[in-house]
């Protein structure tokens, strides 16, 4: 399967009152079709300005400083230029936080899912569209599907009307599905139900997906790769397997000291709080709350470190852990 | 993080929330002014320099105003058909137009607001009641009322003040008791509750306060709609009338002469026009300076 | 729902008794008319010859109760000038004021949601500032005096339209115009606000995330949000002008209903100007059910009673 989406070093910045803010630098990204590729982050990580790009969906004071957004070999974000018309809704589908509030309330689904097929296929037929839109709700896993059709946004429940937004994202057949905190709002088993609907409607088909969260744990259970994002860079990259249980930079570790887990062990909260980056920013964005930080992290560019296995950390000392002890390589740890 | 923090909190205030503050006090103030200046030009008219509004000069009747052929400068508006001059009976019938506005203004906030805060603040019955007499108010056609009244009344300063509260407690009424149920609820009040202070003392020393802004923003917007009102029915003939002198009874003798004599209408009405604009963008420019999150509505 | 509609219907009827009984007191409980009618130079048998006629001899609260209890029977009286029955009177007026309020509203409506949803796709730009003033402006003119200057313009100085009666669709445009100023307005300012709360809202970037061409995000989804209190503005300018038209009605001498309340003014003819008051009070309680009712249609939610 091939590349569907690509990010090449892609610089988002914000016209502030306090000058310019780098929110997003030189993101590097690439998403195969039929796998999930997670996107970690705290908020304000610039993880949600990223795959907001790839929509143009930028507020009025912020835009794209350098790089591209390619989607299926096509530039549709640059400097200056935006050509995200042709993609939105058919080539990329987005589904958002908060269900509830992505759905029109007034408008019942079945005219809303209508209204996105009749947009970008029109050549359709009725009937051909109609089936479309029954195939794709079952797809949901919903059985009454004129019910669901038939229905107001308000008179269904949260988890019913996110599945409700991933139908009006796919229901065109796009290459690329992003979904920002889309299971934030849900509940633990509805939030398991989504996860898994994602897992399925990706898994084989040629569409690949974003999975943007700010839970590691979530994503390393149905993510293929795993990218971690700090003050709008990615500072780690590799398969969900190595970025949890290897992880090589000392965010991601902090990350995962911050997750409570059953065994009872001490949950550690990253002290500080992550920097307003603007452009003269050097060194390190990390090591004003990292353990690991020396004089050389407040200096210069960090490397973008090839760690033995294939994954990537940006940081001086990828290949050791927070006592600088050396990594030991992958194959004898397993 | 801490270093980077202290180097940007120096020792200046911030200075971004005052920054939105000027800037309406700035249009408070660039709409202030003028009506401040014409009511005081208006207060001070038997001081100035004018012809006597009443005085009748038959042989000067209808003149022009000064920029058009036949017309001078003794009557820079032109005059009336029985040779009265029109810029001095606008000065001198502002008086009247402002003070009626005020008081009329004033008799239906005070109630109204009373009325509201009361509504707000006990809510069950004495809402119900309030709050149905309040819908009765606004279902009523105001100067359908108030023809009622002047039909059966006759024609007086008092019944024109009593129709002008009429159409203004209502509306006091119903933004008070709105802003008093949101108020009731905030812990401050809560806490007064709880320390056992009076509900009068609170109503009125706590609460009232605090509904002030909203108020004040009411009442400068009401001026607008009583000087309306007062000038549609002097218009009517049924508010101000000779000898007395007001824009809306003014207009009402214009109307008359329209086809061959336009300035005897136009220039009171440019008047009320004018003033009621001001009102109204004042009253909008101090709502968004007591909130400035409202500025759009 | 149709408990909330009969609640609301209840409460409209309790809205009207006390609307009218109001309007009984202030204009009866206040003064004698029959001292008006007559005028100052009227003898004292004369004024009682006329009180004991007309029924205003005897107690208040007698009155009081045949007046609700000729409501209630939809007995709106008779006139004292014409002799006929006021609802006669009103029903003949009724056509004239239609015509007028709607040719008004049509103009309102039709220049005035425009001009709010533009205001709000320019929040805070000039544009919006613009439509801003005309709004205001539009609430700050006294309606009869521009009446006069569209007369003094349109007819006395152009001669291009009629200055007043009504004949025919030509008559028709200056006190339609004039009348429509405050609701345009009114409408304007009320569509921008809620405009641009709704344009805000988060299901209007997703539907452009799914590719939904600008025009319909705006015209269709977020008007369609936005259009409830916009919707109930227009409905109740419609029930005011109805009756509320008077000054302009009295400018251009329309034969609609606030024409027919000035000549009763001047002809002391209370009960015809009661009838009136009643009948317009009636007119904005039922707006306002119709309102309550759009509301169950145009909003599922509310319908199910969830908002």
């Amino acid at each position: 399967m091939g590349t569907v989406l690509e990010l090449r070093n892609l610089t988002i910045e914000a016209a502030t009152a306090r000058g310019t803010q780098v929110l997003v630098d030189a993101v590097d990204l690439t998403l195969e079709g039929g796998e999930i590729l997670g996107l970690i982050g705290e908020s304000g990580s610039g993880k949600t300005t990223t795959v907001r790009s790839v929509l143009g969906l930028l507020d009025r004071n912020v835009s794209v400083a350098s790089g591209e957004v390619v989607v299926l070999g096509e530039q549709v974000q640059a400097p200056g230029r935006q050509n995200v018309d042709r993609v939105r809704g058919r080539h990329v589908g987005m589904v958002f936080q908060g269900a509830s509030s992505s759905l029109n309330p007034l408008m019942r689904v079945r005219r809303q899912l209508r209204e996105v097929v009749r947009t970008h296929l029109p050549k359709l037929s009725a009937e051909e569209r109609d089936a479309r839109i029954a195939h794709v709700i079952s797809r949901m896993g919903f059985t009454e599907v004129d019910r669901v059709l038939d229905s107001f946004p308000h008179q269904l429940s949260g988890g019913m009307r996110q599945r409700i937004a991933i139908a009006l994202a796919v229901v065109t057949e796009p290459e690329v599905l992003i979904t920002d905190e889309c299971t934030s709002a849900l509940d633990v088993t509805t939030q398991a139900e989504v996860v898994d609907l994602l897992g399925s409607l990706t898994a084989g088909s040629g569409m690949g997906t974003v999975f943007v969260t700010h839970d590691l744990m979530l994503a390393s259970e149905i993510c293929d790769r795993i990218a971690v994002m700090y003050a709008g860079q990615i500072v780690e990259m590799g398969t969900a397997k190595d970025v949890v249980h290897r992880p090589r930079h000392p965010y991601t570790r902090a990350l995962l000291a911050a997750i409570p887990s059953w065994d009872g062990g001490e949950i550690k909260a990253i002290d500080g709080a992550a920097p307003r980056i603007t452009e003269d920013w050097t060194g390190c964005r990390f090591a004003p709350r990292c353990p690991r930080a020396e004089q050389i992290c407040t200096t210069g560019q960090v490397p973008w470190v090839e760690v033995p296995g294939g994954d990537h950390a940006r940081c001086h000392f990828a290949l050791e852990n927070d006592r600088g002890e050396a990594f030991l390589p992958a194959s004898s740890q397993a | 993080m801490t270093t980077i923090n202290t180097i940007q909190k120096s020792p200046r205030p911030v200075r971004k929330p005052p920054a939105v503050r000027a800037r309406g006090t700035g249009s408070v103030l660039a709409f202030g002014l003028p009506l401040a200046v014409i009511g005081l030009i208006c207060l001070a008219a038997p001081l100035l320099p004018l012809p006597d509004p009443a005085l009748q000069t038959l042989g000067d009747a209808l003149q022009p105003p000064v920029w058009m052929d036949g017309g001078n400068w003794s009557h820079p508006l032109g005059t009336d058909h029985l040779g009265r001059d029109v810029l001095s009976r606008i000065v001198h019938g502002g008086q009247l137009t402002f003070v009626i506005a005020i008081v009329g203004m004033l008799a239906g906030a005070i109630p109204g607001t009373l009325a509201g805060l009361v509504s707000g603040f006990y809510r069950g019955a004495a809402d119900a009641v309030i709050s149905r007499f309040v819908e009765a108010q606004l279902a009523l056609p105001f100067i359908l009322l108030a023809i009622a009244i002047i039909a059966s009344r006759g024609r007086s300063l008092a019944v024109l003040i009593l129709v002008l509260a009429l159409i203004g407690w209502a509306q006091y009424a119903r933004v008070v008791r709105a802003e008093t149920l949101s108020l009731r609820e905030r812990p401050f009040v809560l806490g007064l509750r709880c320390a056992g202070v009076p509900t009068l003392r609170i109503l009125l020393r706590h609460m009232l306060p605090n509904l002030a802004g909203t108020v004040l923003v009411l009442t400068t917007l009401q001026i607008g709609t009583v000087i309306l009102a007062e000038s549609a029915l002097s218009f009517l003939g049924l508010g101000v009338v000779s000898p007395q002198i007001s824009w809306g009874a003014m207009l009402a003798d214009g109307r008359d002469q329209l086809s061959h004599a336009w300035w005897v209408a136009a220039f009171p009405g440019l008047a009320i026009t004018i003033v009621v604009l001001l009102v109204n963008l004042l009253g909008d420019a101090m709502r968004s300076w007591l909130d400035p999150k409202k500025r759009r509505y | 729902m149709i408990r909330f509609l009969a609640g609301k219907a209840v409460q409209g009827i309790a809205t009207l008794i006390i609307a009218v009984s109001v309007a009984f007191f202030l204009a009866r409980g206040t003064g004698n008319p029959v001292r008006e009618m007559l005028g100052d130079l009227a003898s004292a048998e004369q004024v009682a010859q006329l009180n004991a006629q007309l029924g205003l001899d005897r107690p208040l609260s007698v009155q009081y109760l045949h007046f609700l209890g000729d409501l209630v029977t939809g007995n709106l009286g008779d006139s004292l000038r014409y002799g006929s029955s006021n609802l006669e009177l009103i029903q003949s007026r009724l056509p004239a004021s239609i015509q007028l309020a709607a040719a008004a509203m049509f103009i309102a409506v039709l220049f005035g949601v425009p001009l709010g949803i533009w205001a709000a796709l320019r929040e805070g730009r000039l544009a919006d500032r613009l439509a801003s003033a005309v709004a205001l402006a539009g609430q700050s003119i006294p309606l009869f005096w521009l009446g006069l200057m569209l007369i003094l313009l349109f007819a006395v100085g152009l001669g291009w339209l009629p200055a007043g009666q009504s004949t025919g669709f030509s008559s028709l445009i200056l006190p339609a115009v004039t009348l429509s100023t405050l609701p345009m307005a009114q409408i304007a300012r009320l569509t921008r606000s809620s405009m641009s709360e709704v344009l805000g809202e988060a299901f209007l970037s997703a539907a452009q995330a799914r590719g939904i061409p600008r025009w319909r995000i705006v015209l269709i989804h977020a008007l369609q949000n936005a259009s409830l209190p916009v919707i109930t503005i227009i409905a109740l300018q419609a029930g005011t002008l109805l009756s509320g038209a008077i000054t302009v009605e009295f400018v251009f001498a329309w034969p609609g209903l606030g024409t027919l309340a000035t000549q009763a003014v001047q002809t002391r003819d209370f009960s015809l100007i009661q009838a009136i008051v009643v009948f317009g009070a009636a007119v904005f309680v039922v707006v306002n059910l119709i309102v309550d009712l759009l509301y169950g249609v145009l909003d599922p939610r509310i319908r199910d009673g969830v908002a």
